[in-house]
Formats: C-alpha cells, sequence, structure tokens
C-alpha cells in the first residue's frame, strides 16, 4: 500500500482506496492509465515483431547492395547430388541482370523497412497517440503485404528464406490490429 | 531501457517465441520444399547452405557458402533463448539459477 495525492484536494490517501475520504474524487473510475498499459501487450509484441522483421530486411537489402557494389568474382561450386533440382526462376522473360534496376529495387524494400522500423520505435516510446493505433496497424499491414509481394515476385534474387522477415513483419501487424481490437471491445464492455 | 530490461521484458520474450515458431515451420518448408538457386553475389549458395545444415550436413554447408557458419552461431543462442524463457515461465525447480 501506498500513499498518493488525491488530484482534487491534494490530500494524502492510500492508493486502495475507491474514493477520497476527503472530496469524494473517485480513483478507480478515473485513473485508466494502468489498465490501457496492461491492454496493450499485444500490440506491444506485434510492434516488437514489426521492427525485427523490419531489421531483418534491412540487413538483407544492405548486403546485397554491397554485393553489388562490390561484385564477388568467384564462381559457385556446382555440387549436384541427385536430390538437388535446381530451378531458374524467371518473371516472363529470361531475367538479365540489371544493376541500376536492382539498385532501385533495393532502395524501395531498405525504405520500407526504414518506415517500418521508426514507426515501431515511436510507437514503443507512445510517440504515436493511442487513438491511432487501428491507423497504425493498418499502416504496418499494407507496407508488410508490399514487402511479401516485392520478396515473393523477385525469387531470382537470392536468399528465399529471407521471405521469413515480411512474414514476421505481417504476423506483427495483425497482431498489432487485434490488439486493438480487443482493447476497443473490452472498453466498450467496461463502459456498458 | 537497458539490455538485460529489454531482454527480459515479457512481450519481447512472447514475440521471439512467434518469431521462432515461425522460424521453426519455415524450417520445415526449407528443408523439403525449396529448389531455387542463385549466381553472383557473395550470399550464392546461401540456400542451399542452410538447407544442408538443416539436415546436419555441415561439410557440404560450408562449401556451398562459408558465411554459414553466421547460423551455426546463431542456432545454438535461439534454442539457448527458447529453454531460458520455458524456464522462467513454467518455473521448473530442478534448474539451478
Amino acid at each position: 500500500m501506498a500513499l498518493i495525492k488525491c488530484k482534487e484536494c491534494g490530500k494524502e490517501i492510500s492508493d486502495q482506496a475507491e474514493s477520497c475520504p476527503n472530496c469524494g474524487y473517485r480513483l478507480k473510475e478515473n485513473n485508466p492509465q494502468k489498465v490501457i498499459i496492461e491492454k496493450t501487450n499485444t500490440c506491444r509484441t506485434g510492434t516488437i515483431m514489426c521492427i525485427v522483421g523490419g531489421a531483418l530486411i534491412l540487413g538483407f537489402a544492405l548486403i546485397v547492395a554491397l554485393a553489388f557494389i562490390f561484385p564477388n568474382t568467384t564462381t559457385p561450386k556446382e555440387n549436384t547430388t541427385e536430390s538437388d533440382i535446381t530451378i531458374n526462376v524467371t518473371i516472363g522473360e529470361e531475367v538479365e541482370t540489371d544493376t541500376q534496376a536492382v539498385i532501385n529495387y533495393l532502395i524501395l524494400i531498405g525504405t520500407i523497412s526504414i518506415t517500418i522500423i521508426v514507426l515501431g520505435a515511436l510507437y514503443l516510446k507512445n510517440k504515436i497517440n493511442r487513438k491511432y493505433t487501428s491507423l497504425y496497424g493498418i499502416v504496418m499491414l499494407i507496407l508488410s503485404i508490399i514487402l511479401s509481394a516485392m520478396m515473393t515476385v523477385t525469387l531470382n534474387c537470392c536468399l528465399l528464406f529471407l521471405f521469413i522477415a515480411p512474414i514476421i513483419c505481417f504476423v506483427g501487424s495483425i497482431m498489432i490490429i487485434s490488439g486493438n481490437i480487443k482493447e476497443k471491445s473490452n472498453e466498450i464492455k467496461t463502459t456498458n | 531501457m537497458k539490455l538485460k530490461q529489454l531482454i527480459n521484458d515479457k512481450d519481447f520474450e512472447n514475440a521471439r517465441l512467434i518469431i521462432y515458431l515461425i522460424l521453426f515451420i519455415s524450417y520445415i518448408y526449407f528443408a523439403y520444399f525449396s529448389h531455387f538457386q542463385c549466381s553472383g553475389c557473395p550470399l550464392c549458395g546461401m540456400t542451399r547452405a542452410v538447407k544442408s545444415l538443416l539436415i546436419l550436413d555441415f561439410k557440404s554447408a560450408f562449401e556451398f557458402n562459408k558465411m554459414v557458419w553466421i547460423f551455426c552461431i546463431t542456432i545454438p543462442i535461439i534454442i539457448l533463448d527458447i529453454v531460458v524463457i520455458l524456464k522462467r515461465r513454467c518455473k521448473k525447480v530442478w534448474f539451478k539459477e
């Protein structure tokens, strides 16, 4: 038990009390801050997942960008076994390596991943107003879908398994939206 | 927030567990269904190297791409992290602090 000051009259009262014995100011109804922090755990978990996914994609984009700026002169070893089935994935006609197109593509996915990381950091620092959580969740969902689509379409780029990173962002954005819906439904229940 | 506080943060733990679950499901996909190959960059052969690593064929994995050692380091760290999180959650008696 701790002593706190009443917001109305300034008298010291117990934090466990429902109302101030001096002026009658109701503490429990007018102290929603703690409840809000507990209810946004799903949103916070989803935001952390989006930041992790964005960081993975940004790292991937930087490595591949460096690879095209400083190309590798060694050729890949051709260790083929019976179980090794190789398929060259192309889109339409045979794709020629176009450095400028690749750099543009990497700049685009790098920008999107930086946006995800910055928005996530702002949300975790409570710089984004909580009433815009649904909008934030929808923005993250759209960005993660764009990233997933881009990674799927350009499968002739290396590291197929980094497709996991947009999936992490997508799951994170779903968690943010579901957490927000759950919070809003709980608020409706408490007001009713 | 300090590093130790961040690592022990409940939301961060939940996020890590979900990410590890996604990685585990991806392991099943990449071990059995992915057949793609690329060329021309330092990450050439990484998908094949990771596939070899998933079936514990370390020699082939290093032949495909030397940088696969990153995964050799991160996989034990991930396993250790899962064990620590589950230990904290389940509060088993036989683990000593």
